[in-house]
């Protein structure tokens, strides 16, 4: 009863999402699929449940328990041969009961015109007997841990009796990425009851420890191509870490920069600000910072500087943006900008006025107003600046448009979401450069931009630490840090781990991925 | 969906040129109807609506919807008329009318903002609050002659033959059209409507922005109620609810003019003058009372279906 894609290749326009791949999914094995971003572990995941289908003529087949497919139609078809799918949001909804959520993805038994409830109740209960989960259908969903509402989704998602003799296969597609570390090894032997009913399953993870503790087979994809399969047993963290490290070549081209920070300066002086003096005192201190997952963290940031800062996912990585932001409340500890403490009640406008400036993450929903203009976007934070000044509103926009390259050019009217998504990150940049802020925190800035707009923008970062802005660039692609940071530091635990120079010769993509994947 | 000066000029004028031809139509067929009379007489009745529409305006800006407004309209003018029965001059009766409205106006805001009560609920809330107050409050009878005449010779002043009324809409509506279009605050009120979320990453203040945004449809509401008391003398407890559906219907008109995709004050006038123009025509062609609302929902729905879904799309969801 295995799984299995031989040669499948994914083509979209302008790009090679996968490459050749042949892989075996093995009945009662867990089988760890593992790869940075953009390495096509998603497209494979639709691939196998009818999202996406292989191209025609690469001659790619999937064979489920022992019958071949050359492609998957649609989910549904997926369903019916007999695969099964949990995503990272797990399908349960918050103001209903265990057993209402999974009804809801089951059909109701029905007793004359009404639903069934106790027969809903019984089939709950039993259903949890066989995964053997201790839990009361009564409860609420909200009231789950995330581990729980997972199981509760892997459940839902095999069934029992006829469903669970059908079930060929179950992908976990990064489901355990809401689950914190303390209650992963919980979950993981969980799946590992599942896989022991003798279902393969394929799990697609970030966590490459909690996948050398529990899998039994592991592959590592790499820019659509697979580079390594084999028994996790025969595996070392280095050799995992090195296979997913994304390949030099693709980089590309040395940055250059010309006259570095001269065409922002150009813009600050249109403005009417100027250019930040060079000091010797940080730019930016951070001292015993205690909040959600930071435990106690101290660093100091100097103008010109660029830093960026990894981690695995619990490290606080994900809360320090936030923080620095005014999203976030700090339960102690202390935030100095310029000499000047940040008061402890924060909001993003206190941090903006303190000289923080954020690109964040999650571009549609966090950076930039889709249904808006460019203009509107671009100038938003500074509005005030430009009351009665349309001339002087034209002009920036104008000329940020030509420093930071938004294409296409003279569309300040054009809606942003019209724009390609590198084109919008480049006005977003803009958008925070604009004021002169004493520092500027990218949080993964080159999530989803072209790879042309990626060098654009490691060219303006550059540009402004040259300006004398303090620079920290969080990222999901943390091995293109080396491009353009001059030191990294390492989160473990809530506080500094690691630290990597140039100076001192440490700062290489290898040292960097070890610390975010491990 | 703003401005785009490449986007031919009847996709953001069309609307205009509509309200131009029906007007030459039911000119040409209808002697009475171009009447410099019947024209001052069917503006002086679109005030009222035209009031109420811009009103409704600013909170649907700020991505909020406010449905007391037509209560509200019906409780400053009786809370008005009661302060003026008990024997208050002209100016402290219609001062009453202005500031129970931007009283209400501030409770529709702190209930939305402060008390994080989604706002067709607050404000359905508050609405229904304000209806039983006003039937309260005048025992549900009529209060009359509150007024004197000296005050009522002002409202009914007319200069250029428009009743002052019409210049007052006007004057409320250059302001609302400056404010929202030119001034910081007004672009970060449309943004909040679109993202509250990015609106406040960029340092503006969004929950006194939505909070004003009920304050300001409680001050023109206020406004509204002072004419019309002023005008009158006269308070009904029945004055209001008549003027949500035709006051909103004008309001999702105004996306389809001048910045296609967003509610707008240059839109919401045309949008005025549209209803107006067909709902007279056809009046005075013989047709029955029932017509104008009808007329009202089938225009509202032909013009926002002719226009590209884009435009339809973008505020009204």
């Amino acid at each position: 009863m295995a799984l299995e894609a031989t040669n499948i290749s994914v083509s979209f326009p302008g790009v090679k999402a996968l490459r050749k791949v042949s892989l075996v999914f093995q009945p009662g094995r867990i089988h760890a699929v593992l790869g940075a971003n953009g390495s096509g572990k998603s497209t494979l995941v639709k691939v196998l449940t009818g999202i996406y289908h292989p191209d025609k003529d690469c001659g790619g087949k999937i064979i489920i328990d022992g019958h071949e497919y050359q492609s998957i139609e649609s989910p549904s078809v997926a369903h019916e041969k007999g695969i099964r799918v949990v995503h990272q949001e797990s399908p349960l909804v918050h103001t209903f009961t265990v057993a209402e959520s999974v009804a809801l993805s089951k059909e109701y038994p029905m007793k004359g015109p009404r639903v069934d409830w106790k027969a809903v109740r019984k089939y709950v209960q039993d259903l949890f007997g066989v995964f053997e989960i201790d839990m009361d259908p009564d409860t609420l969903t909200e009231h789950l841990t995330a581990a729980e509402r997972n199981m509760v989704a892997m459940a839902t998602a095999i069934g029992m009796n006829r469903e669970l003799e059908e079930t060929k296969a179950l992908i976990l597609d990064e489901a355990d990425a809401s689950i914190p570390e303390a209650e992963a090894e919980y979950f993981l032997k969980h799946v590992r009851r599942i896989a022991d009913m003798g279902i393969p399953v394929i799990m697609v993870t970030h966590r490459l420890k909690a996948a050398r503790n529990y899998c039994d087979d592991v592959s590592i994809l790499n820019g659509g191509e697979l580079v390594y399969s084999g028994l996790i047993k025969d595996t070392s963290e280095d050799l995992i870490v090195s296979n997913m490290i994304r390949k030099p070549a693709e980089e590309g081209q040395q940055l250059s920069v010309d006259r570095p920070g001269a065409a922002l300066d150009e813009l600050w002086r249109l403005l009417g600000s100027r250019m930040r003096p060079k000091k010797d005192t940080p730019v930016l201190q951070i001292k015993r910072v205690v909040a959600e997952n930071l435990n106690h963290l101290s660093l100091e940031l100097k103008t010109g500087e660029v830093l960026g800062i990894v981690g695995i996912p619990d490290s606080g990585v994900n809360e320090l943006p936030l923080l620095l932001g005014g999203e976030l409340a700090l339960d102690s500890g202390e935030v100095v900008v310029d000499g000047k403490q940040l008061s402890r009640k924060s909001s993003p406008r206190r941090a903006i006025r303190a000289g923080l400036a954020i690109l964040p993450n999650d571009r549609a929903v966090r950076g930039g107003i889709m249904p808006c203009s460019l203009r509107e976007n671009m100038l938003l934070p500074n509005e005030s600046r430009f009351w009665h000044k349309k001339k002087l509103a034209k002009a920036t926009v104008d000329l940020c448009s030509d420093i930071f390259d938004v294409n296409p050019r003279g569309q300040k009217d054009m809606d942003f979401g019209k724009f390609s998504g590198g084109n919008q990150q480049k006005a977003i940049m803009a958008k925070w450069l604009l004021p002169c802020p004493a520092v500027f925190i990218l949080n993964d800035p080159t999530y989803g931009v072209d790879p042309a707009s990626r060098l654009k923008i490691f060219d303006l970062i550059k540009s402004a630490a040259h300006s004398n802005i303090g620079i920290i660039i969080f990222s999901t692609e943390p091995e293109q840090l080396v491009n353009v940071c001059t030191r990294v530091l390492a989160l473990q635990n809530g506080k500094v781990g690691g630290e990597l120079t140039v100076q001192d010769g440490t700062l290489t993509r290898e040292a960097i991925a070890k610390w975010c994947y491990t | 969906m703003v401005l785009h000066m490449s986007k031919n000029l009847f996709t953001r004028y069309g609307l205009l040129l509509i309200v131009a031809v029906l007007f030459i139509v039911f000119s040409l067929s209808n002697s009475a109807f171009p009447t410099a009379q019947n024209i001052s007489a069917f503006l002086v009745g679109r005030v009222a609506v035209g009031f109420f529409a811009i009103a409704a305006l600013v909170p649907l800006v700020a991505g909020e919807f406010d449905i007391s407004l037509g209560y509200m309209l019906g409780f400053c003018i009786m809370l008005g008329a009661k302060v003026g029965s008990m024997g208050a001059p002209a100016w402290l009766t219609l001062l009453a009318a202005v500031l129970s409205g931007i009283f209400m106006g501030c409770m529709n805001g702190l209930l939305t903002v402060a008390c994080r009560i989604p706002s067709t609920i607050s404000t359905l809330g508050s609405g229904m609050v304000m209806y039983g107050l006003a039937l309260g409050t005048s025992n549900s009878k009529s209060i009359n002659g509150v007024i004197d005449s000296g005050a009522k010779a002002f409202f009914r002043l007319k200069i250029f033959g428009l009743n002052i009324s019409i210049w007052l809409l006007i004057l409320v509506g250059v302001i609302l059209f400056y404010v929202l279009e030119n001034t910081p605050f007004g672009r970060q009120i449309y943004a909040v409507g679109y993202s509250e979320r990015v609106t406040r990453l960029a340092g503006a203040r969004t929950k006194m922005l939505r909070f004003l945004s009920f304050v300001i449809a409680g001050l023109i509401i206020g406004v509204s109620a002072m004419i019309m008391l002023g005008q009158s003398g006269n308070a009904y407890p029945d004055t209001g609810p008549d003027f949500l559906m035709p006051g909103l219907a004008t309001v999702f008109l105004s996306i389809t003019y001048h910045t296609v995709g967003r509610y707008n004050v240059p839109g919401t006038l045309v949008a005025l003058l549209l209803l107006g123009v067909v709902f007279n025509g056809i009046g005075l062609m013989g047709a029955p009372f029932w017509v104008e609302d009808v007329v009202n929902g089938v225009i509202l729905l032909l013009v926002v279906l002719t226009k590209s879904s884009d435009a339809r799309k973008a505020q009204t969801e």
